[in-house]
């Protein structure tokens, strides 16, 4: 019967893993609810620096990312369904693809690689040199210094750069389109709002949510996870660029399976 | 602070299994000065961080001031209730302010005014170092910094992990000026740990002695 012991302690270390994820979560939320006049003053600068390095910074990388996922994929589908007039379908599949899909997934594995990264490292480093017990210690709540402008820039950056993914993903799939075939513009972006709804623009609002707290806070929680040595701190990098990119990858599929399946 | 510290039957283990503390007991009363000495790795400064609820034990429990800290939230239980101070051994600024951020980030997160640590920062002779980070500092300032943190906070409980090292000449003499101003204040609760305690600093401090996992009082000492 001892599969049924490793079974079971699996279940258990998923569930205590789960359990402190939701914690963290709350305790991030949480701060940001009860951050008081005096408190904000504080944390607004470390939030705007998170927004500056995950959105700002991350912008030319993604829209870049974006435009050539565009491009590829209407490549692609012109070359599968040369017979069948793809060039009716450019706006629609771009919308399909890359808007409802592609576009929320890419950005979010490029802020893991860029921002999650980062995070867990930075929160790692701040572990080892007792930062975050100078801030318990001298009362500035670090759920509020630390993980609140964290998870808030993350979500907020996600967003922003699912837009940005998406608007160059549509760009670079029009000059495709354009060159392919000549389609004018009027008749690409009729076919694109035709395509999409208001509904989509939600969904979008709603992945980078649900995506951008799964990525900063396990990035936080990986992070704050260090204790006594400096060769942690890759290994809890690794641990949370797979935990995010899973975690993003399953959330993605469950909305899938609800929405379309 | 009516009540001090009570801590009592903590254990605590390193990463490596290695056993630091085992049902370790210690009471200060309110306005109470100890000295924990020990041998480098005895767990002196681990010590400190869990009856300061900055390290949670794996059993045990500690009050300070009456309000307990574990089991609980350790020292976010304490937050706008009572206020500590606690000078690192090593680190315990942030990397990536400058000093001057690093001195007033206590208060302006508490709605407090940081019109003094300009103030503090010219009496350790820090002024000129202000505007830099951590790093490109050298140990004895960042020590300063740390005194001088706990300075300009008044804390009814402070927590000293040694706190003259890297100390020596006028910058010593600071140090002890301030500890020695901190103890003026007889509500004031004050720990430090150390290899070997300085009586000077703490004048009348009860000694105490961490020796395997256990703390113990040092014979002839106060």
């Amino acid at each position: 019967m001892a599969w049924i012991e490793t079974l079971g302690a699996a279940v258990r270390h998923f569930l205590e893993y789960a359990g402190d994820l939701a914690h963290l979560a709350a305790k991030a939320v949480g701060g940001l609810l009860k951050l008081d006049g005096a408190r904000a003053r504080v944390v607004v600068p470390v939030l705007k620096a998170q927004l500056r390095f995950t959105g700002e910074n991350g912008v030319w990388l993604v829209a870049g990312a974006g435009g050539i996922l565009g491009a590829v994929t209407l490549l692609q589908a012109y070359a599968q369904l040369a017979g069948f007039g793809p060039g009716q379908y450019t706006g629609t599949l771009l919308s399909a693809v890359i808007l409802r899909e592609l576009g929320p997934v890419l950005a979010s594995v490029l802020v893991i690689g860029r921002s999650g990264t980062a995070i867990a490292a930075e929160l790692g480093t701040m572990r080892l040199g007792e930062e975050v017990e100078a801030l318990e210690a001298h009362g500035v709540d670090p759920s509020q210094y630390l993980l609140a402008p964290r998870l808030l820039g993350t979500i907020g950056s996600l967003f922003a750069l699912m837009i940005f993914l998406d608007a160059a993903a549509l760009l670079a799939g029009y000059a495709v389109s354009a060159a392919k075939l000549g389609t004018p513009w009027g008749v690409f972006w009729g076919q694109v709002r035709d395509a999409i709804g208001l509904q989509d623009f939600a969904l979008t609002g709603l992945k980078a949510v649900v995506f951008g707290t799964f990525i900063a806070v396990q990035s936080c929680y990986f992070g704050l996870s260090v204790k006594a040595s400096q060769t942690e701190i890759p290994q809890v990098v690794t641990r949370a660029v797979v935990a995010a990119l899973v975690s993003v990858f399953i959330a993605d599929g469950i909305f899938v399976a609800l929405l379309y399946g | 602070m009516d009540e001090g510290l009570i801590a009592s039957g903590l254990a605590l283990s390193a990463p490596d299994g290695r056993v630091i503390l085992r049902d370790a007991s210690l009471e200060i009363p309110s306005g109470g000065r100890v000295w924990i000495e020990g041998p480098p790795g005895s767990g002196k400064r681990a010590l400190l961080k869990v009856i300061a609820g900055l390290l949670r034990p794996e059993q045990g429990e500690v009050r300070l001031g009456g309000i307990c800290l574990w089991p609980g939230d350790g020292a976010m239980a304490l937050r706008g209730r009572l206020r500590t101070g606690f000078a690192f051994a090593q680190g315990g600024l942030l990397s990536n302010q400058t000093l001057r951020d690093n001195l007033s980030l206590p208060l302006r997160f508490a709605g407090r005014s940081a019109v003094e640590v300009e103030g503090v920062l010219d009496r350790l002779g820090l002024s000129e170092m202000a505007d830099l980070r951590p790093h490109a500092l050298g140990a004895r300032a960042r020590k300063l910094a740390q005194l001088g943190r706990i300075e300009l906070l008044q804390p009814e409980a402070v927590f000293l992990s040694e706190p003259l090292e890297d100390l020596e000449g006028p910058d010593l003499a600071l140090a002890e000026a301030l500890i020695q101003g901190w103890s003026a204040d007889p509500a004031r609760l004050i720990v430090a740990a150390a290899e070997t305690a300085d009586a000077r600093v703490l004048p009348g401090a009860r000694r105490v002695r961490l020796e395997a996992g256990r703390i113990q009082p040092i014979e002839g000492a106060p």
